[in-house]
């Protein structure tokens, strides 16, 4: 299922509700199990709502996604294959859909 | 107008999107409600007694079960002063002080055994609400998702009466 190695998704939005990380984080879950299992995902912004942060986390935890990670704005980061920002992803996709959309950037990118 | 289905302005990126998942479904990549069950599970975590929130009370708790709940007394004050004549006015006054002072601290005494009381017996319901339902919560958590898993397998059964 590997295509290449070190592909990362950089997720650039505060940490909270309005940003509905959620839902990046649900589509990497689908890319990763289900489409190719090399890529990282790197959500980084403020930590504007702590509680919704910690509970992205522990999403993030019982869908076993170890290759992600939440940054805070100042950390080192590592070079993003693609950023995206909530404004990116449109309203009524769902995870799969959104996934296959990664699935065909990361792609696009890594062939350029 | 706007929202019939017919002005809905044709997008072939999020047609291409739909036919692919489709086509994954179809051939059993993608677990059917695999898209539900996500946003379902999201739900669920958000949803969930925060485990902040039983910190807190566990500190709470913590802090309660070691306040003093006898805190106040009368201050000792040495009877010295750099006055002439200030320290024999200390002598004279301060029995007379610390019996008024005595009274107001030892009113505040009860009231404040009272509340420590009243404290400890709110932070420890809250903690024997808290606990239980945290344990609840995960305990649905997992059967909820094992119910998603033998419906998902049932689903996948071949129906046999229409084969025959």
């Amino acid at each position: 299922m590997a295509e290449s190695n070190g592909a990362v998704i950089m997720w650039r939005a505060p940490f909270e509700p309005a940003a509905r990380t959620e839902r990046i984080v649900q589509a990497y879950h689908v890319l990763v199990s289900f489409l190719r299992d090399d890529v990282r995902l790197v959500a980084v912004g403020a930590d504007l709502d702590k509680a919704y942060r910690a509970r992205l986390q522990e999403e993030v935890n019982e869908l076993n996604l170890t290759a992600s990670r939440f940054a805070s704005e100042g950390e080192e980061l590592p070079t993003a294959t693609i950023t995206l920002t909530p404004s990116d992803i449109p309203e009524g996709v769902g995870p799969t859909a959104l996934a296959e959309a990664l699935h065909a950037l990361l792609a696009d990118r890594e062939n350029r | 107008m706007a929202d019939t289905p017919e002005h809905i302005p044709y997008d072939p990126v999020a047609e291409r999107l739909a036919q692919l998942v489709a086509e994954r479904r179809v051939d059993g990549r993608y677990p059917p409600a695999l898209d539900d069950e996500l946003i379902a599970h999201h739900d669920r975590v958000v949803h969930r007694s925060p485990d902040a929130a039983l910190a807190s009370i566990a500190d709470a708790r913590y802090a309660v079960a070691n306040m003093d709940p006898r805190p106040f007394s009368v201050p000792s004050v040495p009877p010295t002063s750099s006055k002439p004549g200030g320290a024999y006015l200390h002598k004279a006054v301060t029995p007379t002080v610390t019996r008024h002072l005595q009274e107001v601290v030892e009113q505040m005494n009860e009231f404040a055994t009272t509340l420590h009381r009243h404290l400890t017996a709110i932070t420890d319901a809250l903690a024997a609400l808290g606990v239980p339902r945290a344990d609840l919560t995960s305990q649905l958590d997992a059967m909820e998702e094992h119910l998603a898993r033998i419906t998902r397998s049932v689903a996948a059964i071949p129906d046999s009466d229409s084969d025959g």
